[in-house]
């Protein structure tokens, strides 16, 4: 294999490992969010519930991350390893749903905008966000359907198993 | 206003798309003047009756428009009768032009 074509695999392997390691800790902010009854009391005390502020804190922060993570890096880098020209972010995502690696590409970009509207309204309006964090929550499913589809490539195109991603994370590039 | 027709119609068919065929959308903000350039696109939806779960409905309009039009910023408002309103939803119902 060819020095780029190790690059960019490796590159690919080690980005889909910080994407594992994103998911596993939303997954725990979602699990602990989602146990509690969020409504808008419940947005309403949390401004004298500081731990329970710095849980929902943690889950828009992991829900956003997980989501740069995969859309500006991961699926750009999943696409060289394949030896196509990553383009902008929609293009990248509609390209994503050809290739199978995300099932909607629109509900992906939905995500995002969700996201944002949640940054927004958390401070302003507890009435929408009790509301909004619900449906980021409805996300969470997808999220984890992708995960698995970038895994599938890792394993079938370059062989690598889960638990050998994170030996792609610091080492050299070639 | 700066907006092609094209877009124009990607917002409005977005619009009534998500928020059912009897939303009402406008434009608002900066792209209502013709001697700014680029910037956001502000709108705001009216829809006749309470909208259930209206931020994620708001979230996937923005993204149908991207997916025709690309990556660009869109602030999405909503309303309906009886929804309680911030002066920014007050300004853009007054100054608004529909799309």
């Amino acid at each position: 294999m060819s020095s780029t074509r190790e690059k960019t695999k490796v590159r690919f392997l080690a980005t889909l490992e910080i994407a594992r390691r994103e998911l596993a800790v939303l997954e725990y902010s979602h699990e602990k969010l989602f146990s509690m009854t969020i409504d808008v009391d419940w947005v309403q005390r949390l401004t004298d519930d500081m731990a329970t502020a710095e849980t929902l804190e943690a889950f828009v922060s992991r829900f956003g991350r997980f989501q740069d993570t995969v859309g500006d890096k991961l699926l750009p880098r999943a696409l060289m390893a394949l030896l196509e020209k990553p383009g902008p972010l929609i293009d990248n995502l509609s390209r994503a749903e050809q290739l199978g690696w995300i099932a909607d590409a629109e509900a992906w970009a939905t995500a995002r905008e969700l996201r944002n509207r949640l940054i927004h309204e958390y401070m302003t309006d507890p009435d929408r966000f009790a509301v909004d964090i619900h449906a980021a929550g409805g996300f969470i499913g997808m999220f984890r359907r992708s995960y698995a589809c970038f895994l599938a490539l890792a394993e079938e195109r370059f062989g690598v198993p889960e638990e050998q991603l994170q030996a792609y994370l610091h080492s050299p590039l070639p | 206003m700066r907006l092609t027709e094209r877009q124009k119609k990607t917002i409005h068919d977005a619009a009534l798309q998500t928020f059912g065929p009897e939303a009402v959308v406008r434009l608002f903000g900066s792209r209502l003047d013709d001697h700014k350039k680029g910037g956001d696109i502000d709108l705001l939806v009216e829809s006749p009756g309470l909208v259930e779960n209206a931020g994620l409905i708001a979230a996937r309009m923005s993204a149908k428009i991207q997916m025709q039009l690309g990556e660009r910023k869109i602030d999405i408002l909503y309303t309906w009768p009886g929804c309680p309103q911030s002066p920014v939803h007050r300004s853009a119902l007054r100054e608004g032009v529909v799309l």
